[in-house]
């Protein structure tokens, strides 16, 4: 038995070690956040006092704008793309309608066309049709790209719910629409709140749309705004601002994180459903 | 009653299909705009001499004759499977690895405390954890450099230019992300070695069944999903990804770390050949459906 627990020592050394090593490199940029431009090259590699909480200002005050403009693209691009999905999902889960199954397997489909073949001709067509520089081609893309595998979730959520419901509803003479927001939409609470986090989450991720369509830094999304603003500055960069900046930036994220905590791990985990 | 509705007209069935097609309206207008129009365009423009202004002028197959004799995209594909294979290797590995050790691990509390940790680092934005390591490759005061001063494996003044030497840019993008176990694949991985039930394995256990013999030959063969999982996908994304020479070494020192990808994305965002830059990506395509068609088939025959 005591061979056992030595064991389990070792095992949990071990973990806690790489864990230790993994978190390094962002436990450093978390301090460095907080420290003087002057000492910072001596006391990097440890947190030290005091805090200079005015990095996180000054740093704020300037990527400020690139977080209003994510989470206006974020909220907006969601409840688009959900909107969609959850209607369409609707009808191929509980409606028949002639030419179902290969519509459906057109929009699945979709899973198998790269980002690689459609980026160039894309960027073109946003170009002839809504323009570059402004917010709709930043919205765009997730309103008519994200339901694909909204759709994929909710249809197979939707089909598993009981007919008996829906049954009862219809001979209340309730139509399909009102069928659909007072019966799926408060149903599927749950599982709506893990696709909102993998919206948001892909949003604030993505840089090379926004780099490509964007010139105006004024509307740049965050992931963007800190590859152009922090990574191609010339001379010396003052590290304590570029660190606060990426402080800053995943705030709102650690804010989901911990008021969302089961729908961010569904979220994050569920790209595995697809298989 | 699904037999007596097909038995009806097909006018009947459409009048009748009009609520469902209202329903799907918006979904099929967006996708056919915006996802099916720019992949038939994509192929479509391949076979064109299309540039950023002016009418595209059609070529035949010369953008793909010319790719086929371009050194730098020839060049691309060996630089893509030096340092997409290690990484898919990694990616499949290290996570399974740690996810075996939080599985053997007797506390349920500090199991999850652990598997919580492994996330932690998602709470960045996915750039940030690029970019940190553009300070930890730092040629002068970077923690790689440091680090190899500080064991005295260079001398105290001598620098290492990590993402500038074209000898170690490869090895460098490989280290990148060590020791590899932050993430969601952890997660995916020990849940499910969770699932599997506890009779197996306390039945192996009193067989005599050591930790090791236990994880080969009853864990692996029930995780083959996962495992499969990750491969496909990785290899997806490992095909068309170039994150990192976006945001850390434009492709270079010289052509080191070009792409195929990034290729097309040079070609079309800095030089303005639209036309090459989708024959590139029509190959990209091509290559990436072969493999999800063979997949596909490969897990059929073996279902």
């Amino acid at each position: 038995m005591k061979k056992k627990a030595i064991s389990q020592i070792i095992l949990n050394i071990i973990v806690i070690a790489l864990l230790v090593v993994m978190i390094y490199p962002l436990a450093m940029t978390l301090w460095g956040a907080f420290k003087n431009s002057f000492t910072y090259d001596q006391t990097k590699w440890y947190p030290t006092l005091p805090l200079r909480v005015t990095n996180i200002a000054s740093a704020y005050k300037s990527i400020k704008h690139y977080i209003f403009n994510t989470i206006f693209v974020a909220v907006t691009a969601t409840a688009g793309s959900l909107a969609v999905a959850s209607l369409a999902a609707y009808a191929f889960a509980r409606m028949e309608f002639v030419g179902k199954n290969f519509l459906y397997l057109a929009v699945i489909s979709l899973m198998m066309i790269p980002g690689v073949l459609t980026l160039v001709p894309s960027y073109v067509l946003y170009k002839n049709i809504v323009g570059l520089n402004n917010y709709l081609v930043l919205i765009l893309p997730t309103v008519a790209g994200g339901p694909v595998f909204g759709v994929f979730l909710l249809r197979s959520f939707y089909e598993g719910l009981p007919e008996s419901v829906f049954e009862s509803a219809r001979i209340d003479g309730a139509n399909e629409l009102r069928v659909f927001f007072s019966i799926c939409i408060p149903m599927s609470m749950s599982i709506m709140g893990t696709l909102v986090i993998m919206q948001i989450m892909s949003i604030w991720n993505e840089y090379l749309w926004p780099i490509i369509t964007i010139q105006d830094d004024r509307l740049l999304t965050i992931s963007a705004g800190l590859l152009q603003r922090f990574s191609n500055v010339t001379g010396v960069p003052n590290y304590p601002i570029t660190f606060s900046a990426y402080l800053v930036s995943s705030i709102p994220l650690i804010v989901l994180f911990f008021a969302a905590n089961k729908y961010y791990i569904e979220g994050l985990t569920s790209s595995a459903i697809k298989l | 009653m699904k037999d007596e509705y097909l038995k009806k007209s097909l006018g009947y069935r459409l009048k009748k299909s009009i609520p469902a097609y209202l329903f799907i309206a918006p979904l099929i207008i967006l996708i056919s705009v915006f996802s099916y129009y720019p992949a038939v365009s994509g192929i479509f423009h391949s076979f064109f001499d299309w540039r950023q202004a002016g009418e595209a002028k059609f070529i035949g197959l010369q953008n793909y004759k010319a790719m086929f004799q371009d050194p730098i995209f020839l060049n691309s594909i060996p630089v893509m499977a030096k340092l997409m294979l290690p990484r898919l290797l990694i990616s499949i590995i290290c996570p399974l690895i740690m996810a075996e050790m939080l599985f053997h691990i007797r506390s349920k509390r500090l199991q999850s405390a652990y598997r919580m940790w492994c996330l932690l680092p998602m709470v960045a934005p996915s750039i940030v954890g690029i970019l940190v390591w553009r300070y930890i490759y730092d040629p002068s005061g970077g923690l790689a450099v440091s680090l190899l001063r500080a064991f005295g494996i260079i001398g105290a003044n001598q620098n290492v230019d990590w993402l500038g030497d074209p000898n170690l840019v490869i090895g460098s993008l490989i280290f990148m992300g060590f020791p590899w176990i932050g993430g969601t694949s952890v997660m995916i991985y020990l849940s499910g070695l969770l699932g599997i039930s506890n009779e197996i394995i306390e039945a192996s256990m009193l067989d005599g069944a050591s930790t090791m013999r236990c994880i080969f030959s009853i864990h692996l063969p029930l995780i083959t999903g996962q495992i499969r999982y990750f491969l496909i996908f990785g290899v997806i994304n490992a095909l068309q990804d170039y994150s990192f020479q976006i945001v850390l070494t434009n492709g270079g020192p010289g052509y080191s770390t070009y792409v195929p990808g990034f290729y097309m994305y040079k070609q079309a965002f800095t030089y303005g050949n639209m036309g090459y830059a989708s024959a590139i990506g029509t190959i990209l395509f091509l290559v990436i459906f072969g493999f999800t068609v063979l997949t596909m088939k490969l897990k059929k025959s073996q279902d």
